[in-house]
């Protein structure tokens, strides 16, 4: 149905091939069928890949007029569903949609197509003497468009702040198929969109600000003991070299200890935070030596340079680690930075009392901010230990939350968190928006408002609770044989 | 089973399929994935794919599609450099194609190859005793020593420079070349066969090493101390899979033609004031299997910038982020329009850096792009880099 309406618009763009449609129904994470045919029904009944904002439109209007859920999609590199569908519909694959350009006269902005990857638009700019202010660690995977819905925080935030800071407009198809400009001073604005994970409208184009290649950069590794005397130096480094300091990286003992089983080199056993300058020479001199009087200070030192170096070339290899584990969970966190010692020490006592290797690094994406991701092993070849071993991931939530956090995203598998992630304005402002924008509901329905009822935090918290005690007891009785 | 104690080490097909994280970094760089588009012609569907292909059901329940785009492939090695867990996707495909053969789901487009080189010896539709008729066409034959002479250097040159007319002119330059340095060059003539690489894409490890055992007789019996190829697919063949074949020491150290140019470069063996100044602006392209594959980039660049005459500017994808020419894995035979559309965007990209001259150092490479710039009607003369430079002392 859907594949013959549309056909004269997008020609051999739209697909129902059962072939096609299946690579459509996931993303990064590994879902047990069973347990996700009782939450969502992922396969979609037709995949269109436009061109242009035109055809985003007819599939749009196409869809409105048939009640037909559309689901946008990026890279789907994330793994809490965002661009998954819930209830079949249309999956609208945004990678054609990638052209970089034009580069405003002064230099200032560029328009950007929402399936350009952040890899792509760096290198483009890099051609023209010209630098992203922030991008993902995912950005060889992630789209513009895709970021910016998922509420782009990430490698550069901490200099030049979230990504709706830096972008100026949007190109928007909203749900009855209008095609839109919004910024910040249309109703509604722009703001909406970002962080909105693909529910308000499709966003096709984006008007980035960008900025001049930094003159000269330069990679620094601080190693301590604790990771408190790190968040320390994170805190004192953001303060007293704003301006000069772009990002900062903090891993813990444990994840370093899985990168020196993959032979990182100097493998440090303990924490550490990368920190990364830009800059004219001598400003990074001074700002070297500012970091290595603050380290000293809090107990830390400065470890060899070419290490930190290595940190800095591996940025977009954070999952080198599934070469040692080749299934992992993973709970990702917005939390306060002051916080964080406090939340790792937490997640250490959870690992000892449930024989769990978590590992975390985070990125601190404002001076008061840390973007935490805590991983564990698993095994998805065992679906009962898998299960129960994701139930994991509801206590780290609790603690990430507990410690003043907040999921970084909803999706589907993250609406549980909703009530507890969000003040009640905030979340009655959320849903009013999405009532207002798509008052029919067709654009990527049944996440990131409202848990599904296998998800209602009511049953769920327990749940989980009851899972991990089941998980003990089978592990006790493994462990006894 | 236990883990080998390298992370890094191909762990098999399964493992490795489960070490995927299906975090997508492979689709921006997979030259068929941009051609095509949809996600089942990303890098990340086909370790997918590997899962379902690999084992179990058998052939019949396996639709068509879904092994057309697991071999929709050019083996270029980009999903391998932009892979964070590391996997080695080269290996990773082949293994693929060797499972896909076992279970008779390899294509007849493979098939049919196979069967012409167990015919003939060669991927050509020519008689293998045709394969030296290049010596002919040598302003100096005295360059090439006859059987049983003494030479420098033996040359392996490889099926297609050998039989398609478009790139013949390959051989012909890097004998002319030897020959200007006051070397011999030896060669098999008609002795030599496929390298086997053409087998190993189709998933027919047994019958390549065939060919590798019969071409190690024949180069040993040579008795060069080196042996040098134009052809990247071949050097790559050598370096990384003959030792296994051999059970030991190769006959001769293997080099690709470019390095042996700027080693005889560098030990003063050619007169750069001879050489007539090319007062070209030339671009370069990395073939997969010489660049990425083996990891050689800069000899090439080396060569170039040292021609007189010569404005090197580089396409805006180069070195690890080079796009391939759409001419290897043999996706030609599968699927000959996707090779000639990732080779328009291979030209384009070459023309948009002002340059009238196209280079590489690969055979297949040249053919390619040589085409493609004919029916873009791009206004770029395609040429191997060995017959860049015997021009110059013509």
């Amino acid at each position: 149905m859907h594949a013959a309406a549309l056909l004269p618009e997008l020609g051999p763009r739209v697909t129902t091939s059962l072939l096609e449609r299946r690579f459509y129904a996931g993303d990064l994470a590994y879902v047990p069928p069973a347990v996700l045919r009782r939450v969502a029904d992922p396969l979609p009944d037709a995949v269109a890949r436009p061109a242009s904002v035109e055809e985003v439109v007819a599939v749009v209007r196409h869809a409105a007029a048939a009640g037909t859920p559309v689901v946008p999609r990026g890279g789907g590199s994330t793994a809490y569903g965002n661009a998954v569908p819930v209830r079949r519909g249309i999956v609208l694959d945004l990678n054609g949609l990638d052209a970089v350009g034009p580069v405003a006269a002064d230099g200032a902005t560029v328009w950007v197509g929402a399936g350009a990857t952040w890899w792509e638009l760096g290198r483009a700019l890099g051609r023209r003497g010209l630098a992203l202010g922030s991008y993902p660690s995912s950005a060889r995977a992630a789209t513009v468009g895709g970021w910016f819905a998922m509420g782009g925080l990430g490698i550069g935030s901490l200099a030049h702040g979230p990504l709706v800071d830096r972008v100026r407009a949007v190109e928007v198809v909203l749900p009855d198929g209008e095609i839109r400009r919004l910024d910040r001073e249309t109703d509604p604005p722009l703001g909406w969109f970002a962080g909105s994970e693909g529910t308000l409208g499709v966003v096709t184009r984006v008007e980035l600000a960008v900025r001049r290649k930094p003159a000269a950069e330069s990679h620094l590794l601080v190693g301590a003991e604790e990771v408190g005397s790190l968040v320390s130096v994170a805190a004192a480094v953001a303060e007293r070299l704003a301006g000069t300091v772009f990002h900062l990286h903090l891993n813990d003992g444990p994840y370093n200890r899985m990168l020196a089983r993959l032979g990182a080199e100097g493998g440090a056993a303990g924490p550490t935070l990368a920190v990364d300058l830009e800059g004219e020479a001598g400003e990074l001199a001074r700002a070297e030596e500012v970091v290595g009087r603050v380290a000293a200070a809090e107990g830390g030192s400065l470890l060899a340079g070419e290490r930190a170096w290595a940190e800095w070339r591996e940025r977009f290899h954070a999952l080198r680690v599934k070469r040692l584990h080749p299934a992992l969970l993973g709970a990702e966190l917005l939390l306060p930075l002051e916080t964080l010692a406090d939340y790792l020490a937490r997640c250490g006592r959870l690992a000892a009392a449930h024989g769990l290797a978590l590992a975390s690094y985070g990125h601190v994406v404002a001076r008061d901010r840390v973007l935490v991701m805590t991983l564990f092993p698993t095994d998805e070849r065992a679906p009962l230990r898998y299960l129960l071993d994701a139930s994991l991931l509801e206590k780290l939530y609790s603690l990430g939350l507990r410690a003043g956090g907040a999921p970084y995203a909803i999706g589907l598998w993250n609406t549980p968190y909703l009530e507890r992630a969000f003040a009640p304005p905030a979340l009655a402002e959320r849903r009013a928006r999405k009532r207002r924008l798509d008052p029919r509901g067709i654009m990527n329905p049944g996440k990131s408002y409202r848990a599904p009822w296998l998800l209602h935090p009511l049953w769920f918290g327990p749940g989980m609770g009851a899972a991990r005690a089941l998980r003990r007891l089978v592990g006790a009785r493994e462990g006894s044989r | 089973m236990s883990r080998p104690r390298d992370p890094w080490a191909f762990q098999g097909l399964e493992e490795e399929a489960r070490i995927c994280a299906r975090c997508g970094s492979c689709r921006g760089i997979c030259p068929t994935h941009a051609q095509v588009g949809w996600e089942s012609s990303s890098p990340r569907a086909r370790v997918l794919l590997a899962r379902e292909l690999a084992g179990g059901a058998g052939a019949g329940k396996v639709p068509p599609e879904a092994v057309r785009r697991a071999l929709e492939c050019t083996l270029c090695g980009g999903c391998r450099e932009a892979c964070p867990a590391g996997i080695d996707t080269r290996t990773f495909l082949l293994t693929l194609r060797e499972r896909l053969r076992e279970r008779g789901l390899d294509p007849e487009a493979y098939r049919l190859l196979a069967a012409n080189l167990a015919a003939r010896g060669n991927v050509s539709p020519f008689d293998n005793r045709l394969r030296a008729d290049w010596v002919e066409e040598l302003e100096d034959p005295a360059a090439i020593a006859g059987a049983g002479e003494p030479a420098e250097v033996g040359y392996f040159v490889g099926c297609v420079s050998s039989f398609y007319p478009a790139v013949s002119d390959i051989p012909l330059g890097v004998a002319a070349l030897i020959g200007r340095m006051g070397k011999r060059v030896a060669i098999l003539g008609e002795e030599e066969l496929c390298c086997g690489f053409p087998l190993l894409l189709a998933g027919r490890p047994d019958e390549a090493r065939g060919l590798m055992g019969r071409n190690l007789e024949r180069v040993a019996r040579l008795g060069v101390r080196t042996l040098v190829t134009g052809c990247p697919s071949c050097y790559h063949t050598w370096t990384h899979d003959y030792p296994a074949a051999a059970g030991g020491p190769l006959p001769a150290r293997v080099v690709h033609f470019t390095e042996y140019l700027l080693e005889c470069l560098r030990a003063g063996a050619l007169d750069l004031g001879e050489a007539e100044p090319l007062e070209e602006t030339v671009t370069y392209h990395d073939p997969c299997d010489l660049g990425r594959n083996s990891g050689l980039y800069e000899a090439p660049r080396e060569l170039l910038r040292a021609l007189p005459g010569v404005r090197f500017v580089e396409m805006e994808r180069c070195r690890e982020e080079a796009l391939c020419c759409g001419g290897g894995g043999n996706l030609q035979s599968l699927d000959p329009e996707l090779t000639r559309g990732i080779a328009a965007e291979r030209v384009a990209e070459a023309r948009a850096t002002g340059a009238t001259v196209l280079t590489s150092a690969c055979q297949q490479c040249v053919q390619v792009l040589a085409e493609a710039a004919r029916r873009t009607k791009a206004p770029l003369r395609v040429v191997d880099l060995a017959v860049l430079w015997a021009e110059r002392f013509e």
